[in-house]
């Protein structure tokens, strides 16, 4: 076995192990923690920054 | 068991503000930048070299007008989705649903192609080194499967490692540049004997319109990162305009290096132009410099592409307009972990018919629909949200100019594909309208018409 088949098997190697770890890793988030709360995230709701911020409001 | 369950807070998970203008500007141009090593030369094919440099040019000029509208619009709209949330806020669901899907696909489309550049590198690479019979399937896959586990990760990682192999590429163009001896023309560069005329007249600089945007195909992106950059209305100006200028620079010297080295008649269909560049100057140094950075900068186009298409697919689960399973976000690395999944076997599977030039303008038409949106989305935003009254991070200059310049441009190179992939434009507008019915008549119905709209904007003029 030359160099170019062993690197074809570390290659299929590292791609399957790293899809097995976001696969088991999503499926422990999902029993772990509440569907709700994985959802609850909000566009715009952290920004008080300044964006979108009404000009008369931002002034006072 | 669901009561044992981590639930929700007082307060609501987010994605976590860690970027600054330099990823975003990694982001723009890590997209890019593997269009300056091959693509771009295809508009050569079609005109000739002086066709490929007013292409290059009058593209650049489109491509200016998306970066300035954008980064108005994104100042304001600091939401994942960009283009698919601006329609969203501005124009409507309908036409959102449209605009998220173009990004996906194009996206996600380009992700393939660049994904599909590394393989037939590996497989020249290993020619090179006497190995003629490498299968580059493996190496498809790895590329998808591991940018995709670094998006999972993190945003920071991700964009970080963009913003070092998009520089080195970048500026492997530039010492390329300078080993060409650019100020003395006939030592290295021929542009004398090499550049003739217009071999196919002024309808071969319209066809080169299409191809010309393999040059900034992918800038636009900068605004998916808008929920996760620190100062956003700060940030997306200041990272896009700097990636435009910075592209504007690598797409002129790429074009005058080549067109000084290569008869237009091969440089209109070489694979690796800059490659090939490289090869003419009889340097093995500048040869593997070049092979590396056209590994680099397809790998950062990849990276990208994964970051934006997820984005984009989050923000459509987020707001029903596709499963709301889609808008989760991972609670330790605040990413939109669940999109990054699933849109691996969907890049895999697009790398996998082979069909580049196919995906490639698939890619292309997708971009150029979402700019022609972006004329009507800025009038519009101007008109119901004037100057004034809400904040700008960025105002851009001349309304409306550059939306009807944008229209314009999008116009020609809408005709410049017709002529060179007619079949393709219409199954893709056929596409896009069948999807525009399923999302009418089967989706809508789950949107809720009032948790979309969050952001603390006031009420539009009018209105």
């Amino acid at each position: 076995m030359g160099f170019w088949d062993i690197l074809v098997y570390v290659t299929w190697s590292l791609s399957a192990t790293m899809l097995i770890w976001m696969l088991v890793d999503a499926f422990m988030i999902s029993s772990q923690y509440d569907e709700a709360y994985l959802m609850s995230s909000r566009e715009g709701s952290e920004d008080e920054v300044v964006h979108g911020v009404h000009m008369d409001k931002e002034m006072t | 068991m669901a009561s044992e369950k981590i639930s929700s807070s007082s307060k609501p998970i987010a994605m976590l503000k860690v970027l600054n203008p330099f990823h975003i500007w990694a982001l723009g141009v890590g997209i890019v930048l593997v269009g300056e090593f091959m693509g771009w030369n295809f508009t050569v094919g079609k005109g000739g070299a002086y066709a490929s440099l007013i292409a290059c040019w009058v593209i650049g000029l489109l491509y200016t007008c998306v970066a300035m509208i954008d980064s108005e619009v994104t100042s304001t709209v600091a939401a994942a989705g960009g283009q698919y949330t601006q329609a969203k806020h501005i124009i409507g669901p309908l036409m959102a649903f449209n605009v998220g899907l173009y990004l996906v696909m194009a996206y996600t489309m380009l992700c393939a192609a660049d994904a599909l550049v590394v393989g037939d590198l590996m497989k020249s690479g290993a020619e090179v080194m006497g190995y003629t019979s490498l299968d580059t399937k493996p190496f498809v896959v790895l590329t998808v499967v591991f940018l995709a586990w670094l998006n999972y990760r993190g945003v920071f990682a991700t964009l970080t490692l963009n913003l070092v192999i998009t520089f080195l590429a970048f500026m492997s163009l530039v010492v390329l540049f300078f080993s060409v001896d650019p100020l003395h023309q006939g030592v290295v560069l021929q542009h004398e004997g090499l550049l003739t005329d217009l071999p196919y007249g002024w309808i071969g600089v319209v066809a080169s319109l299409q191809f010309g945007m393999w040059y900034y195909l992918g800038i636009e992106g900068t605004c998916q990162a808008a929920e996760e950059v620190r100062s956003a209305g700060r940030s997306i100006p200041l990272g896009t305009m700097g990636g435009m200028m910075t592209l504007l620079v690598a797409a002129t010297i790429t074009w005058f290096v080549a067109a000084g080295l290569m008869p237009w008649q091969y440089l209109g269909q070489a694979v690796t132009p800059m490659y090939d560049a490289a090869t003419l100057l009889g340097s093995s140094q500048l040869q593997l410099m070049l092979f590396v950075a056209t590994a680099f900068a397809a790998i950062a186009s990849a990276n990208g592409c994964i970051n934006d298409a997820s984005r984009a697919w989050f923000s459509l689960g987020r707001d029903r307009y596709m499963p709301v399973f889609f808008g989760a976000i991972h609670p330790k690395y605040r990413t939109p972990y669940r999109s990054v999944l699933f849109l691996v076997p969907i890049a895999i599977s697009f790398a996998f018919t082979g069909l580049l030039d196919q995906v490639i303008t698939f890619s292309i038409l997708s971009g150029l629909l979402s700019y022609t949106f972006m004329t009507f989305n800025m009038i519009k935003f101007r008109k119901m949200w004037p100057l004034g009254s809400i904040h700008r991070g960025y105002i851009h200059p001349f309304h409306p100019i550059p939306a009807i310049t944008l229209l314009t441009l999008c116009c020609a190179t809408y005709f410049a594909t017709f002529l060179g992939y007619g079949a393709s434009l219409l199954s893709i507008m056929a596409f896009y309208i069948l999807a525009s019915i399923w999302f009418v008549l089967r989706r809508y119905k789950y949107v809720k018409r009032a948790d979309q709209f969050t952001m603390p904007w006031p009420r539009p003029k009018g209105y």
